[in-house]
């Protein structure tokens, strides 16, 4: 009985005990103004992945010659903790910094800080899958904390693509799309799957802002299914948001400090 | 009463006085006027008339060149990659044409395969560039051009791999077509790309270029035909001739029609390899109808009025695509069908040239 269960539970549950339909996001936990030297900080955890976000700014920056007259400039620093895999790791940080600067640019009011930078700074504390998007929203609810003006609030989602399997030579089926992926599902089959981050918004959720997509590729119609998926998921993380930000300011009126 | 100074801007002066007031030469014309006074303004009143100040429709992407080969034999394989506006296009607007070249090289080495993948080989990729600046993870906007992100991009699109088709007919990608030896000999190939002009769409033009130069790095060594296994030295290989192989190797393209006889001769086992080709769109919205435009191949000076960026990457054995879109503009399904749609006919077209 003990076995049958177990094949029951494999074809039932991700290896990360959520169902296998695979719609269900990781638990999720945030701590806004965790470190105190920063404007805006905020720790970040999606399951076992934990980014730990730091924003310095609006600030003069250090060159005059790097600013800009008509709006503010946003820099993005990443460390990654896999020390490992540098080359890697370093290709991945530049891809990831580009990704995530371009996103904040366009979700931040830059026109309200000319000559300015804002500077943020990601550290990754764990990793264990669905990496960009755990960047992007540690680096949202940092920017939240230090009060910066966004124009609107970019929420991603991570898709795994997985490829029908074709070797028992039956006829290909329809993709797999499996929602906040863990790192051994990511790599598990890299072969035959694909990872497609898509970023969105509340008000939005049927058209996408921003797209980063890793593996072998997908097919259009692949790719439209993810959307629809993105547009069901994004009203989570908002909501989250406010609850972080909701504990934050409860905290702060209960300390001895406030007034 | 006093009299109020005239005015040095008369206010309805035509702009060939406005010409004359900021002495300008005679030939310059109100709109290479307007050109520089106000960019923005000059590059949008092309696109409400759904057109480009090159000339081009939106869905036009600029003529593009490859010359492969001009580097032998001092690489296994290269590519020159041309992208320009063609003057006779951009003759209604006088707009100095806009030239994207790109050079990318490679050269083979021999080496062992890494453990967890031992049968595959490796590849590496470096970026040059007048202008470039290695300035690490620090992103400053659109003043310095950043090599090392187009270098990471290039090495992942490269590196990736697609699953092959389950009747063998499918394209074989560049890492399982560089083994030699499972577990013990691979071939690391080493491509570099210099980019020499810098006329915008950098990305698309530096992969048409390694694809192009992996394309002509033929013929690949082989195990037992170039190159002789030695048991009891742990998997070292030996060449066999390797003055033979650099000879055929270097006589590869004398001719077009030589070239396909010594390529049919020697790798008539080989299976097809497969090319990633990407094409790269500017995203624009008017905000007279709220409509959305996608502008293939922006150049350089439309690269800078754009409200987001588009790639797409398109495998051309399996088709299947690699979207990377960053900008302020939503883009629904249909953007995507249609960028998808526009991808597709340009890795169709492109294909004639990496695939023939």
């Amino acid at each position: 009985m003990a076995g049958s269960n177990s094949n029951t539970n494999k074809r039932t549950l991700r290896p990360d005990g959520r169902p296998s339909q695979g719609n269900t996001l990781r638990p999720l936990a945030c701590e806004l103004s965790c470190t105190h030297r920063a404007d805006g900080s905020a720790l970040w955890k999606a399951g076992l992945t934990h980014v730990l976000a730091a924003v310095y700014g609006p600030i003069a920056p250090l060159v005059i010659a790097k600013e800009n007259p008509n709006q503010g400039m946003v820099s993005v620093v990443i460390k990654m903790s896999d020390q490992g895999q540098q080359q890697q790791s370093n290709n991945q940080t530049l891809e990831y910094g580009q990704f995530l600067h371009d996103v904040l640019t366009a979700c931040i009011d830059v026109s309200k800080f000319p000559r300015c930078v804002m500077e943020v700074v990601l550290q990754v504390i764990q990793s264990d899958g669905s990496m960009l998007a755990c960047l992007l929203h540690a680096a949202v609810a940092a920017l939240m904390d230090a009060g910066i003006d966004l124009l609107y609030m970019p929420v991603a989602t991570t898709c795994l693509v997985v490829l029908p399997s074709s070797l028992d030579g039956t006829k290909k089926k329809k993709s797999r799309i499996l929602l906040d992926p863990t790192s051994a599902e990511e790599f598990e089959d890299d072969d035959c799957s694909s990872v497609v981050v898509l970023v969105n918004e509340k008000n939005n959720p049927d058209a996408i802002l921003g797209s980063h997509t890793f593996g072998g590729g997908v097919t259009l119609e692949d790719l439209l299914a993810c959307v629809q998926v993105a547009s069901k998921a994004c009203h989570a993380i908002p909501a989250f948001f406010r609850l972080a930000m909701e504990q934050k300011v409860t905290r702060e009126s209960q300390t001895l400090w406030s007034r | 009463m006093e009299e109020s100074k005239p005015s040095p801007f008369p206010p309805s002066a035509p702009l060939s006085t406005l010409g004359e007031w900021l002495d300008l030469p005679a030939t310059t014309t109100s709109l290479l006027l307007l050109q520089s006074l106000d960019p923005r303004q000059y590059v949008h009143d092309f696109w409400k008339n759904r057109t480009r100040p090159d000339g081009r429709l939106f869905s036009q992407s600029r003529p593009c060149k490859v010359v492969m080969g001009m580097l032998r034999p001092h690489s296994a394989g290269s590519a020159l990659v041309t992208s320009t506006t063609s003057a006779d296009s951009a003759a209604t607007t006088a707009t100095t044409t806009t030239t994207t070249k790109v050079l990318a090289a490679t050269t083979l080495h021999i080496g062992q395969p890494s453990p967890d993948r031992p049968d595959r080989g490796d590849i590496v990729v470096h970026v040059t560039g007048s202008g470039g600046h290695n300035i690490g993870t620090d992103f400053l906007g659109n003043k310095q051009q950043n090599w090392d992100v187009l270098q990471a991009w290039l090495q992942r699109t490269l590196e990736e791999e697609d699953q092959e088709e389950e009747d063998g007919n499918g394209g074989c990608a560049i890492p399982s077509r560089l083994k030699l030896w499972t577990g013990k000999a691979a071939l690391r190939l080493v491509v570099t790309v210099h980019i020499l002009e810098d006329g915008g769409n950098i990305e698309d033009a530096a992969l048409l270029a390694c694809m192009a130069a992996w394309k002509d790095t033929t013929p690949l060594p082989q195990l037992g035909k170039d190159l002789v296994p030695v048991p009891e030295r742990g998997g070292a290989l030996f060449w066999k001739n390797h003055e033979a192989y650099l000879e055929k190797r270097a006589t590869a393209t004398i001719t077009t029609e030589d070239c396909k006889e010594n390529n049919n001769n020697d790798n008539n086992n080989d299976p097809p390899r497969a090319f990633r080709v990407s094409l790269t769109m500017g995203v624009w919205r008017d905000p007279q109808d709220q409509t959305t435009h996608l502008l293939v191949d922006p150049s350089l000076h439309e690269k800078q009025f754009v409200d987001g960026t588009l790639t797409m990457v398109v495998d051309t054995s399996s088709g299947r695509l690699q979207p990377q879109y960053t900008g302020k503009v939503p883009l629904t399904a249909n953007d995507l069908a249609l960028a998808a749609k526009l991808s597709q006919a340009r890795a169709d077209e492109l294909a004639t040239i990496l695939l023939s």
